[in-house]
Formats: structure tokens, C-alpha cells, sequence
């Protein structure tokens, strides 16, 4: 058993010497990993306290649907570096068959060698912990500035948590990607070199799936049922339909290079059919990761336009001043008289902001106001469709309209019970409104009502709808005022669009860490594929194939991969967005513009495919040397 | 008397070892007749491969001369030369003949299918003819990787003489395969060339195989004995 330790560690430093680029990148994507699950998982943790205490404070469904979201892709980025760290283990693996068939020969246990890759990966970990660690605190530090998260490390134990999950994950992939591809017969696998090679045909299976995805596809066509579920039938449709298309397009392109002769998309694209099977997760990493960052991105910057839409849409006044402490309190018609004075044409509604508290401690917003804030304030639509105006101008009517994500119509007329300065104040529930955006906790009453309540008839927040700058400057800077309060409503526009999804830039960018591990994915596979590539090039060009048209061929197989499954990933990007969209608002009162992240995807595109087209050339330029007959006359 | 196909003189390639200079070929003239089977043995190392690498034009850096029906192909420039070797050159190599991501059929036609061409209803009898003659049925549409060893270098036969090459080089062909397998390979290379004028050169260290050419070549330390 010590002997074989000994063997072992000879074994594992020949063949990190042997595999020096597949070993730097297993090292890289393991660090990514570690990265990845570290602070997404602390992320996590993070949203979903973020995520309780907003839902305490203002019961938000669309914010939960987010915040749920956000957990969600986390989950997503999380699953999907598991899934690169196993497909890397098997390349790794297959690529080191000649090594994996003569230890078999010489008598080592399916086991063992199954115990010499898992020990191999673990001894690379010595590596990866530490510099994922240090990694890892940076990263999420930098994003907790971001979100505004209170704890800006990761703890020890979190560290604890994720360090293990890593390893665990690592294993549990290794373990189970050795389980399937140790059991090979060596003596099979020397007699059939090409066995890694299959040339992908479509099958039964493909046109059964693919039918089965297209109806789910044209599900999309049905009437929205109003489950978030059903909406996500078509990009399951579309993950199902992926072989058949795929497969199909790489026919249709090898047909089309035939029929115009172009010598290198032939070649090339006969190749990529030959390899499919490898080439099959490289486009999988980068069809899902060109849709969560391009979807999430389109998605978010959607629901940015969305906010700012309704704010032009249903806020009417251009200013709002709120005089929040004054020597004196003016009456409404104090007011008047002095915009009377100084803009005859303006147009105004006047009435009270203030802030009380209700049972749970929490702080409410409370707009007074009357039938002219429907006119020069801003749009309220019951849920119920009624008007308010009647009610709001009733001195006598103690109800309040609370937003709809704050409550149901079960509690509609329940007490709603308020504190101001140790007076408690009781208002009846008397409906819901539809809520331009989210706003916390707040709501409206009639202003006459809480002017007889608090017994003086003040008024201290004015909604211009329409005035001139000398009568807006001097409402802002009167004698009278001690502190103001004075936005616009282009400020609130712009306010609305920056904050309607605040703090996700990270995870937009952190989607792009998807596309990064699909970026390795394609260098790791041209890597591998390098010593075949240049058999198989300097064959071709002994049969008179020119270098120039080889070259081609395989930069063609490249550039043919990346645009594949980046216009592939475009197009479910679209969907995510469509589908997100209305997943994640319940009511949209504005004509939706989705926005779609054109240039960025164009800039990524671009460079992944120069990133690619240089891979595949560095991996392959031996093949394009003056001694070719090295390669023609070696052996297997 | 079968007329001249080949002709190499001078050939001398020289390489460097250790600081010091070794002639793999030294000197080389010969004449390799058109239309038949011609061996080049010698012992390991001696160049034989070399030189037959070096006739077919693959050498870049060798000195002298070699010509094809006197046109000179290392005069020609390299795409010239790629061109030359695409319509009439075809290799049977020891190992890996045939590319894996095609199957058995597209390595067959693969000279069509770097030409752009489309291989005309002569050619495909005369795959369905060879096949015939190799006994391997209908494997056509087979995945080369679930060939045995005897059948991979058959195909490469076909191949070799589907492409209308009229120059056919073989290095080590039966290297890899059991004796009876060996001198299957050579009795349907045989049965094939009665019905071409291809010329095929073909490198061997097998004594059983040298009985089957038609003109015999020894090479020892990069010269020709015979």
C-alpha cells in the first residue's frame, strides 16, 4: 500500500509535468469555482435577509419575485460552475488515455485510478484554496459596497462552508464522472483510437425531443394563464429543441459549403460533426451563459425604462416642494393667495406629508390630499376601478387607500392604526391603489379629514403641475420656510430609473463570469483537442490541402461555434427578458419596451470569437510547420 | 518495358544531432517506373521513410532534385506543390489513415471532398467494386472507429486508389497488422493495381511484403544499395 503511495506521487508530478496548460486551467476554473460558490452562497444568505426585512416593512410582492429572482440565478451561476468543474475533470481524463490504458494494463484497479485522479485534483486545491480565499473576500467585498450589504466579509465559518462545498462539489464530480469513464476495456480502447470520435447524425431521439420542445415553444402563443410556470415552458422548449437544431444548422452549413465550394467551412464543419460530442457543452456553457447575462441585463434595464415610463406617465406635477418645518404653518388658501400674487396661471395641488408609525413600529408616509392631486399630483387607480375623488374631499371620511403590494382586499376595512408624536390616530382601510413603484409603506387620506383631526387647516407639501422659476424659487426660499424639501419630477424620472433595480450591475457582471467559464471552456477544448487537430492537419495537408485552407477550417470552426450559440443564446436572452419582465411586475400601466442589450452582446461576441480564432490557432500551429513527416510517421 | 515515373537525383538531406551535421539521405539518384509496385526496404534508421517522404515532395529543406513526368516539384512553389499532391499524390500511412470524424464512405471520397468535387457515378462503382474485391460488404456508412485494424489499412487501399492519384506512397502498411492481415493487405493492393497505372511506392522492413514489388529498393545509411 506505502509503495503505492509512493508510485502515486512520481505518477501525479510526471503528469502535471506532462499537462502543464490542462493543469492551469483545471486550477483556474476550480478557483472560479471556489469564487463563485463562496460569494454567491454568501450572497444568498445576504438577499434572503434583505429579502425578510422587506417583506416585513412593505410586503412587496414584485421586490419578493426579485429578490427570489436574484436568489434563484445565484443558484443558477452556482450549478453551472459545478457542471464546467465536471466536464473539465472528464476532458482532463480522456485526454489522457494513453497514460489511463498503460496503468490499466499494468494492473491498476479501476479504483485506483479513479483514487489517483481524486487525490491528483485535491493536491491542486493547496493551490486553489488560498488564492480562491483572498479572491473570493475581495470580490465580495467589492459587491457588498455595491449592494449596499451591511457585512462586508465573509465570515469563518461561511469561509468553513464554502471551502467544504467546494471540495465536496469537486469530489462528488470527480467521483462521478470516474465511476462512468474508468470502466473502459484498455485492450478495446488501444485497438479503436478514434473511439472519442463520433460523427453526430440525428437520431430518433433528437426529433422526438425537438417536437417535443417546439410545442412547448408554441405554448408561448396560448393565452397568458397567469402562471409564472407556464411562462417558462418555451425556454424549456427551447433547451429541448437545441440538439435537433444544432445538429441540423452544422448539416446545413457542411451542405452550403459544399454547394459553393468553400473548402475550409467544409472541413471545418465535417470536424465539429466528428467532434460534436466534446463540442456539445462548449455550446451549452455558452448558449446558457449568453442568456442569463444578456437576459438579465435586457431584463433589468427593461424594468429600468418601465419605472421611469410610469413615473412620465402617471406623475403629472413637475415640482413637489414639502415644506417639512416652517416658523409658521399657512393655510391652503395663505398659499393661494401668495401664488396669486406671483403666478396667476399656475397650477397646483395642495396638502400634507407626513410621517407617522403604525403597530409594528414601522415608519408610514402619509399623503393628505384631495381631489386636485388627481389633476396636479399624480394618477391613483383603485384596484377596484372606483374613483376616489368623492371620498378624498370628504372632511368626514376617515379612510386610508393603502398600496396594493401592502395588503389584500381581505383587509379592506380593518382599522389602520397610526402614531404622531404619542397621539395615536385610527384610519379605516378603504382600499387599494395600484402603486407607481415601491415606495415602502404609505398611503392616502382625505385632507380636510386630518386637517379636522390634528385641528388647524396647514397644508405643507405643494405638487406644481405648472409654474414659472420665479414662483417655484420662492416657494423653495421663502422667509418663512426653516427646511424644504424640493424635487422635480425629471429628477424623480431618473431617480425612479437608477433605483428601480438597485445594485444589480453585479449581478449582470457576474453573469458574465458564466461567459468567462464558457470562454475556458473553448480554450480547454482546443487545448486538448490540439495533439488530434495537428494529426489530423498534417495528414491533410501531406494529401495537398493548403495551409492557408486548414488555417481557415479551423478558425471557421471556431468563429461557427461562438456565433452559434451566441445567436442561439440571443434569442432565449429575448425570452428571458419577455418572460422575467412580467414574471417580476404584476402591473404595468406603460407599453412595455424591451430592451435588449445589442452592443454589449456585439462587444462580447466579438471577443469571444477573437479569443477563440487565437486558441484554435496557437493550439494547432505545429500542424502548419515544415516537418510534417514527424507527425505522418508516428505511431498510436 | 514500363516507362520512368519518377525520377530523383541527388537527393541529400542533412540534419542537425548534437552539434554536428548527419546526412539522412546522402546522394540519392534513382528511377522509380510508372504503373507498378515498387518496395524500398533497409534496416531502421537508414532513411528509407525519409526518401519516400522526400519523393513525394513533403521535404521542404532537401537538396537535388525529384520530378514527376519531369515537371520538378520542389521548383514548383508550395501551393503548387499542395496542388500537385491533391490531384495526384495518396498516402497509406502505418497508423491513423483514416480521420475519425468522418466515417467510412466520406474517407473514401475525401479527395472529392477537398477538390469541392462530386464524385461521379464511375467512382462510386468503383468503390462498390473494391469493396467487393476487399470482401467488406456494405460498411459504407460505418463509423471508422468500429473498423478492426485490417480493415482501416483496406480502406486506406480504396481511398489511396478512389482518388485518382496516379502516385501512391505507403509507409510501413502492414506494420501494424498480424501476418495473415499483411498479406491480405498486399494481395488486394495487388488485385487493385491490375485494374489501375497507378505507381506505388511502398516502404517495408517485412521480407514477405518486398516479394510482392515489382522493382526493389534498398536504402542504407541514406544511400541506395540496389
Amino acid at each position: 500500500m506505502r509503495r503505492m503511495g509512493i508510485n502515486m506521487k512520481l505518477l501525479l508530478s510526471k503528469l502535471y509535468k506532462n499537462n502543464k496548460n490542462q493543469t492551469i486551467i483545471f486550477i483556474g476554473v476550480s478557483i472560479l469555482n471556489l469564487v463563485i460558490v463562496g460569494v454567491f452562497s454568501k450572497l444568498m444568505i445576504e438577499i434572503d435577509r434583505i429579502k425578510e426585512e422587506t417583506e416585513r416593512i412593505s410586503r412587496d410582492g414584485d421586490l419578493m419575485m426579485y429578490f427570489t429572482m436574484l436568489i434563484v440565478v445565484s443558484v443558477m451561476i452556482i450549478l453551472f460552475s459545478l457542471w464546467i468543474i465536471q466536464i473539465v475533470s472528464q476532458t482532463i481524463f480522456n485526454s489522457r488515455k494513453e497514460f489511463n490504458i498503460q496503468l490499466r494494463l499494468s494492473g491498476i484497479t479501476r479504483k485506483k485510478l479513479s483514487a489517483l485522479y481524486i487525490r491528483e485534483s485535491l493536491q491542486y486545491q493547496l493551490i486553489v484554496i488560498p488564492i480562491g480565499v483572498v479572491l473570493m473576500e475581495a470580490v465580495y467585498y467589492g459587491m457588498s459596497r455595491v449592494l449596499d450589504i451591511s457585512s462586508h466579509w465573509i465570515g469563518p465559518a461561511n469561509l468553513l462552508i464554502a471551502v467544504g462545498l467546494h471540495l465536496g462539489a469537486v469530489i462528488l464530480c470527480l467521483m462521478l464522472t470516474l465511476n462512468r469513464i474508468t470502466r473502459f476495456d484498455p485492450l478495446e480502447e488501444m485497438r479503436s483510437p478514434y473511439k472519442a470520435e463520433k460523427i453526430r447524425v440525428l437520431t430518433k431521439m433528437d426529433v422526438i425531443t425537438g417536437i417535443a420542445g417546439g410545442v412547448l415553444i408554441l405554448s408561448a402563443l396560448l393565452p397568458d394563464t397567469g402562471t409564472p410556470l407556464v411562462s417558462f415552458l418555451p425556454l424549456v422548449g427551447a433547451f429541448l429543441i437545441f440538439d435537433l437544431v444544432l445538429v441540423s444548422l452544422q448539416y446545413l452549413l457542411r451542405n452550403f459549403a459544399m454547394k459553393f465550394k468553400i473548402r475550409a467551412l467544409n472541413l471545418g464543419q465535417r470536424n465539429l460533426l466528428g467532434y460534436y460530442k466534446k463540442i456539445s457543452p462548449i455550446f451549452s456553457t455558452l448558449i446558457v451563459g449568453v442568456m442569463v447575462s444578456m437576459g438579465l441585463m435586457g431584463m433589468f434595464e427593461t424594468m429600468r425604462g418601465i419605472a421611469r415610463d410610469t413615473v412620465e406617465q402617471n406623475i403629472y406635477f413637475q415640482h413637489l416642494i414639502v415644506h417639512s418645518d416652517v416658523k409658521e404653518y399657512w393655510s391652503q388658501a395663505e398659499y393661494e393667495e401668495l401664488v396669486q400674487e406671483t403666478d396667476p396661471q399656475a397650477r397646483i395641488a395642495y396638502g400634507i406629508n407626513m410621517e407617522m408609525t403604525d403597530e409594528d413600529d414601522i415608519k408610514n408616509t402619509i399623503y393628505a390630499i384631495d381631489e386636485d392631486y388627481l389633476i396636479h399630483g399624480e394618477k391613483m387607480q383603485l384596484t377596484d376601478g372606483t374613483d376616489p375623488s368623492p371620498k378624498l374631499n370628504d372632511p368626514d371620511f376617515n379612510g386610508i387607500y393603502l398600496p396594493d403590494y401592502f395588503i389584500s382586499d381581505k383587509e379592506i376595512g380593518q382599522p389602520y392604526r397610526l402614531r404622531i408624536n404619542s397621539n395615536e390616530v385610527e384610519f379605516v382601510i378603504a382600499g387599494r391603489f395600484i402603486a407607481n413603484g415601491s415606495r415602502g409603506r404609505y398611503g392616502f387620506v382625505s385632507k380636510s379629514y386630518l386637517q379636522s383631526l390634528i385641528g388647524n387647516d396647514m397644508v405643507n407639501a405643494l405638487y406644481i403641475e405648472e409654474a414659472g422659476p420665479e414662483l417655484i424659487d420662492l416657494l423653495s426660499n421663502h422667509d418663512n420656510v426653516i427646511s424644504c424639501y424640493s424635487v422635480s419630477k425629471a429628477d424623480i424620472a431618473n431617480n425612479s430609473y437608477d433605483n428601480a433595480i438597485n445594485g444589480v450591475e453585479i449581478f449582470e457582471l457576474s453573469a458574465f463570469m458564466v461567459i468567462l467559464i464558457s470562454v475556458l471552456m473553448l480554450v480547454h477544448f482546443y487545448l486538448t483537442a490540439a495533439g488530434a487537430n495537428v494529426f489530423d492537419i498534417t495528414r491533410l495537408r501531406a494529401m495537398g490541402v493548403g495551409i492557408g485552407v486548414l488555417k481557415k477550417a479551423y478558425i471557421f470552426q471556431a468563429i461557427s461555434i461562438v456565433t452559434q450559440s451566441f445567436l442561439f443564446g440571443a434569442l432565449l436572452a429575448y425570452s428571458f427578458i419577455k418572460i422575467g419582465v412580467s414574471m417580476s411586475l404584476d402591473f404595468i400601466d406603460v407599453p412595455v419596451r424591451l430592451v435588449f442589450p445589442v452592443a454589449v452582446l456585439l462587444a462580447v461576441y466579438i471577443m469571444t470569437a477573437a479569443i477563440g480564432s487565437v486558441v484554435v490557432y496557437l493550439s494547432v500551429r505545429k500542424g502548419f510547420g515544415s516537418d510534417l513527416v514527424k507527425y505522418l510517421t508516428v505511431s498510436e | 518495358m514500363k516507362q520512368i515515373g519518377i525520377t530523383a537525383k541527388n537527393l541529400i538531406y542533412t540534419v542537425q544531432e548534437g552539434g554536428q551535421s548527419r546526412h539522412i539521405l546522402n546522394g540519392i539518384d534513382c528511377s522509380i517506373k510508372q504503373g507498378v509496385l515498387t518496395t524500398l526496404s533497409g534496416p531502421s534508421g537508414s532513411g528509407k521513410t525519409t526518401f519516400m517522404y522526400a519523393l513525394a515532395g513533403l521535404i521542404e529543406s532537401v537538396r537535388g532534385d525529384v520530378s514527376y513526368d519531369n515537371l520538378s516539384i520542389y521548383a514548383l512553389k508550395p501551393s503548387q506543390r499542395d496542388e500537385f499532391r491533391l490531384n495526384n499524390i495518396n498516402f497509406i500511412y502505418q497508423h491513423l489513415n483514416l480521420f475519425g470524424f468522418m466515417n467510412v464512405e466520406e474517407n473514401i471520397k475525401l479527395n472529392y471532398i477537398l477538390k469541392n468535387e462530386k464524385a461521379g457515378s464511375d467512382v462510386e462503382k468503383k468503390i462498390d467494386h473494391y469493396l467487393e474485391i476487399m470482401n467488406m460488404g456494405n460498411i459504407r456508412k460505418k463509423e471508422i472507429r468500429s473498423l478492426s485494424g485490417g480493415e482501416k489499412q483496406r480502406i486506406a487501399i480504396i481511398r489511396a486508389f478512389v482518388s485518382g492519384a496516379k502516385y501512391i506512397f505507403a509507409d510501413e502498411p502492414t506494420g501494424n497488422l498480424d501476418k495473415k492481415n499483411s498479406l491480405l493487405f498486399m494481395s488486394c493492393l495487388k488485385d487493385i493495381m491490375k485494374e489501375s497505372d497507378a505507381t506505388v511506392v511502398l516502404v517495408t522492413h517485412d521480407n514477405k511484403i518486398l516479394d510482392y514489388g515489382d522493382q526493389q529498393l534498398i536504402i542504407e545509411d541514406g544511400q541506395l544499395l540496389k
